[in-house]
């Protein structure tokens, strides 16, 4: 029987906020693009030139799609179609932060995030939790924007190797926490080995494909070394469990 | 034509004092209204998923329970909603900045989409051309972004039914997977903070007591400072 958050989180109500935020960021989309284009050609921008970088875009675009198309597979069966689907057409877009919200959401409500563990409360503390977690970004592009070029010189006098290790260890940080709580602690306490096993393979796994990605000289491989590294350690662990 | 020439053969022959007013006095003026209102609007809808559940069927976790979650999140992303932005104002432009804070995925679409599209129209990144350029090309990539992520949505649900539960059950260590490999590519940059963050983490988890919500950012903030402190004595600074 299919679970009460479930029928909250894919009904209709949740598709049709769905469609409403796909709807103002392609709003926006088409404003940018008529207006791009009406001062590309007050500019003297050659109108072949403009088409041609259409055509390349959506070309482009392509790629990346089928990388998210894959990678949203995980929110869908987390937290249902609908929610993937407001989630990724116009929300943070990055897998990663959605993880990262959901399980701070879950984590606070008391739920496991998975199909079985949740409930409509940690539903709802779930959407909470990425709302907050992300309308800064919305503010800071849209109230901030127009002060951005300023803001970005004053920054540009700061080191960025300095910024880069800070980076690297805020991450290790944070990362490092989680894989403990969801790799390391049900190895010890339970003596579940597959969580564990599943962590440490999906970091080996990383490892190897991101410095063979740099051996080969194929930058372009490493947008899929997450989607790699997921799949192997699911399947590793899955076969140990 | 000399090499250079040909590379930026998509640039405009109008003075360049002239296509910079455009673009700030009339193009960037009409973007930073849209933009804006369009923003202010999303920051409100980001919320309705959650304000529907609290309207329609009476559920609130509380702002207790919200704020130590929201304090979680934070920690991690926090810094990122202030860094990206800047960072990736030269090249996305005005009309692409306010697109991709308002749609995502910025490294791995927009900005491969936003270097192509000038690339192939032969203009110089940064330059008036470029802004005009990238707008178009990001604008074009949401429109393809929205028809995959719908795609994904219908599809994985109707499917996800009829999988086994062998597939489905895979799902559950979905996480510990994400943890570890993300843990691994930002180990491969700071070996040694890998080592402290595991080194301190796994004592501070299993027996500190301290509260879960609070120990992501214990150990950001320490190891931020740790970082910063190193750093400034020139102990493990990358080549």
């Amino acid at each position: 029987m299919e679970p009460e958050w479930l029928k909250y989180a894919t009904g209709f109500g949740m598709w049709f906020i769905g469609f409403l935020t796909a709807g103002n960021a392609l709003l926006l989309s088409f404003i940018v693009y008529k207006k791009a284009y009406r001062y590309g050609r007050k500019m003297g921008l050659n109108e072949h030139n403009m088409r041609e970088s259409v055509k390349a875009s959506l070309i482009t675009s392509l790629g990346p799609s089928m990388g998210i198309f894959l990678g949203m597979t995980v929110l869908v069966i987390a937290m249902g179609g609908a929610v993937a689907f407001i989630r990724e057409s116009a929300g943070v877009g990055s897998i990663m932060f959605e993880l990262i919200s959901s399980r701070s959401g879950a984590e606070a409500a008391g739920v496991q995030l998975t199909r079985e563990g949740m409930t409509a409360m940690g539903l709802s503390t779930i959407l909470w939790t990425m709302a907050t977690g992300s309308v800064t970004w919305v503010l800071v592009g849209g109230v901030f924007t127009r002060w951005l070029p300023k803001l970005r010189d004053l920054m540009g006098q700061g080191n960025p190797k300095q910024m880069a290790v800070i980076s690297a260890a805020i991450m290790l940080a944070a990362f490092g926490r989680l894989l403990i709580a969801d790799g390391i602690v049900p190895l010890i306490r339970k003596g579940a080995a597959a969580p564990f096993a599943a962590a440490v393979v999906s970091l080996v796994v990383g490892i190897g494909w991101l410095l063979w990605a740099d051996k080969l000289k194929k930058p372009e491989m490493k947008e899929y070394f997450l989607l790699v590294a997921m799949i192997v350690g699911m399947a590793v662990a899955q076969m140990m469990r | 034509m000399n090499e250079k020439a040909e590379k930026y053969h998509g640039m405009s022959s109008l003075p360049d004092e002239q296509k910079e007013a455009i673009i700030k006095n009339e193009y960037g003026s009409e973007i930073h209204t849209w933009g804006l209102t369009l923003s202010l609007i999303h920051a409100l809808i980001i919320f309705l998923p959650a304000l529907f559940l609290f309207f329609v069927y009476d559920l609130f976790p509380g702002w207790a329970t919200i704020g130590k979650a929201f304090a979680s999140t934070a920690a991690v992303v926090g810094p990122y909603w202030f860094i990206e932005p800047v960072s990736y104002f030269l090249v996305l432009g005005i009309g692409g900045t306010y697109i991709s804070f308002l749609g995502g995925n910025i490294s791995n679409m927009r900005l491969p989409v936003s270097a192509v599209a000038q690339e192939v129209a032969g203009v110089r990144e940064g330059s008036p051309e470029g802004e005009i350029i990238g707008a178009i090309g990001i604008s074009v990539s949401q429109v393809i972004l929205t028809v995959a992520v719908l795609a994904g949505a219908v599809l994985v649900t109707l499917i996800i039914d009829i999988l086994p539960k062998s597939v489905t059950g895979a799902f559950d260590f979905l996480l510990p997977c994400l943890w570890g490999a993300i843990f691994g590519q930002f180990a491969i940059r700071g070996l040694p903070y890998a080592i402290i963050a595991l080194a301190v983490g796994i004592p501070m988890v299993l027996f500190s007591g301290i509260p879960a919500w609070t120990q992501i950012p214990i150990m950001v903030f320490g190891l931020a400072i740790l970082s910063l402190v190193l750093f400034k004595k020139g102990i493990w600074v990358p080549k």
